[in-house]
């Protein structure tokens, strides 16, 4: 009878995960064709002490513009590759990368979704799960699929960054030409890197060189990403702190959804830059190379060199 | 980054200052993988030098068809390269140079940003939020 | 660098047409590409030529044309990429190749612009201006608006791609 009941209770705990009926690249995709202009709260609970910002966003064919706190005068344009830095109608600066269409292995599933309201529209909420365990919390608008609220939670479950809109509105935004004032950057893309081809659940999907002494490449597990850079001198970080990983430092600062971490190797200097949650930062970086005194070698080079 | 590689390139254009020369033949005859870098370099820049200087085609500059003007003017002292080839401490010294320029995180954040645009998940999910306030001018 | 500035269109064209053509060959592969760009940038050099402020003539010429290869380029595409490999194809010789020697010679010659073509488009320009026009760094980096340090380092980095894509 026990061993009935043991049965039994194995099979009521399978969990309704084969009950999987959206499909989060669909769902991503769809978000990005979406057009409006909102105002985002980000709300993020770092090892550092909680950061956030609002930013007002529009999205619009592709192409999100971000305006931040920090300069309003400044806008950010992205999308298709390009980020640029638009101060008062003129290209500052403007940076361009050629992605492939490579696509991870799909880490994250979501589950059918719930029917629910957000900001007075109808929505739905999914939740996207990894490795049994709850990451993320999305609530997708009912109408144009816009990403209404995203929430991202560690491996324990706790909150790991909000981001939520307060005001939101579904007409399509039109985007004045910004006048190109500046250089481009263009980011070429090679082959070959030291770097690892999956690290931490996360895959390489490309590697980028440009002439100004950046080589990075970008890690995504579908949802998550970073970019791990091979810079041509220290990267200094602003509001920072000191992390320990396997015993070595790095210099990290955490930004409203973002983290930035940098260090020193004999080859010069590495940083990293990306949303993962705190929990995956250990394993990323331990598969990294480490920390380096470059102490060493900066006296041999000056005993040539004079 | 490969500060040493580029000082072979340039000395094979003739581009460093004498003592610049004079520091690097005075770093030759040790190291086998650099002289063998620099016969290579020298091959590709030959390569590219001995390519065939082509004639306008026809009528396309009617003023131009007459005239023969050399292509390209011999610059650069440098001849018989293998024999003179320099020797640096490549893997240690050239990777890394402590004249310590500094980088600032908005490099990052663009370059990043860049690429993050086409992820699948670029939206308000990814947000990347300019990081400093002293933004380039 | 020049002594005596040309002053009128004609010469200028007379003087520099044909290393305008082989510099638009060479970073574009073809004949008709480099055709329209020499008419290109001769064009906005008759119009600029009324206000050429006295100074690097040859540095104004390169710029000019350096500009006028990247805005068609841009027009051509979102951003620049290398053209397709068989746009090579389209390369019209002078005079065909008559001994085996003259043959050999040109395949090789076939094989480096096959390769130019698939730099990326600043390491091109910088190792067709210092290796097919023959201008100084300090030259190169008055035509592309970069620092000399640039300059010598997209010179080196795309010789050291041309010598992945050679052997």
């Amino acid at each position: 009878m026990r061993r009935t009941l043991a049965l039994v209770a194995v099979l009521v705990m399978v969990p309704a995960a084969t009950a999987l009926g959206a499909d989060l690249d669909e769902l991503l995709d769809e978000s990005r064709e979406a057009s409006y202009t909102a105002e985002q709260v980000i709300s993020c609970s770092t090892p550092e002490g909680v950061r956030d910002a609002v930013v007002e966003l529009t999205q619009s064919g592709g192409e999100l513009h971000v305006v931040a706190p920090v300069d309003p005068d400044v806008e950010i344009a992205s999308g298709f590759g390009g980020w640029s830095l638009v101060r008062e109608g003129s290209v500052v600066s403007s940076t361009n990368v050629q992605g492939t269409d490579e696509a991870p292995e799909p880490r994250y599933t979501i589950d059918n979704g719930a029917e629910t309201e957000y900001l007075g529209r109808p929505a739905t909420s999914y939740r996207m799960m990894g490795e049994g365990v709850v990451r993320a919390e999305l609530v997708v608008d009912a109408e144009i699929g816009a990403l209404l609220k995203v929430v991202t939670f560690v491996e324990k479950g706790d909150l790991y960054c909000e981001r939520r809109f307060i005001a939101f509105d579904p007409e399509p935004p039109t985007f004045s030409q910004a006048s190109n004032g500046s250089d481009v950057e263009f980011s070429v893309s090679v082959v070959d890197s030291d770097l690892p081809g999956s690290l931490a659940g996360f895959e390489r999907l490309d590697v980028y060189q440009d002439d100004e002494g950046f080589v990075f490449a970008y890690y995504s597990d579908g949802f998550f990403s970073f970019a791990v850079f091979e810079t041509p001198a220290v990267v200094v970080l602003g509001e920072r702190s000191v992390a320990t990983f396997a015993g070595r430092p790095y210099s990290r600062s955490f930004n409203p959804g973002q983290v930035t971490f940098a260090w020193e190797t004999l080859e010069g200097g590495m940083a990293l830059v990306g949303d993962l949650p705190p929990d995956m930062h250990q394993e990323v970086l331990e598969g990294l190379p480490p920390p380096q005194d470059p102490g060493l070698f900066r006296r041999l080079w000056r005993n040539l060199f004079g | 980054m490969n500060h040493a590689g580029e000082l072979i390139s340039a000395y094979l254009d003739g581009e460093l200052t004498r003592s610049e020369v004079e520091g690097l033949v005075g770093h030759l005859g040790s190291c086998g993988k650099c002289s063998a870098e620099a016969e290579s370099l020298q091959s590709v820049r030959a390569a590219v030098r001995s390519l065939p200087a082509l004639e306008l085609p026809a009528g396309l500059i009617p003023e131009a068809d007459a005239e023969v003007i050399p292509l390209h003017r011999n610059r650069g002292f440098l001849v018989g390269a293998a024999a003179a080839v320099v020797a640096l401490v490549i893997a240690v010294a050239a990777m890394f140079t402590p004249s310590a320029a500094t980088i600032s995180v908005e490099e990052l954040n663009s370059r990043y940003g860049a690429r993050a645009s086409l992820d699948p998940a670029f939206g308000p999910a990814k947000v990347v939020v300019p990081y400093v306030v002293d933004l380039p001018e | 660098m020049t002594e005596s500035v040309p002053l009128t269109w004609e010469e200028v064209a007379r003087v520099y047409g044909r290393k305008i053509y082989n510099f638009a060959y060479r970073l574009t592969g073809n004949s008709d590409d480099a055709s329209d760009l020499v008419q290109e940038v001769l064009l906005r050099v008759r119009k600029g030529l009324a206000s050429y402020q006295p100074g690097s003539f040859e540095g104004w010429l390169w710029r000019i044309t350096r500009n006028a290869f990247l805005d068609d380029v841009r027009r051509r595409n979102r951003r620049p990429t290398a053209p397709l490999p068989d746009e090579v194809d389209r390369w019209d010789l002078a005079s065909a190749p008559s001994a085996d020697t003259e043959y050999a010679r040109i395949s090789i010659g076939d094989d480096v612009q096959k390769a130019l073509l698939e730099l990326p488009v600043e390491f091109r320009e910088a190792v067709v201006l210092c290796d097919v026009v023959g201008l100084s760094y300090e030259e190169i980096a008055q035509a592309v608006a970069v620092p000399v340090g640039t300059v010598r380092s997209r010179i080196h980095r795309g010789r050291k791609l041309l010598r992945e894509l050679l052997t």
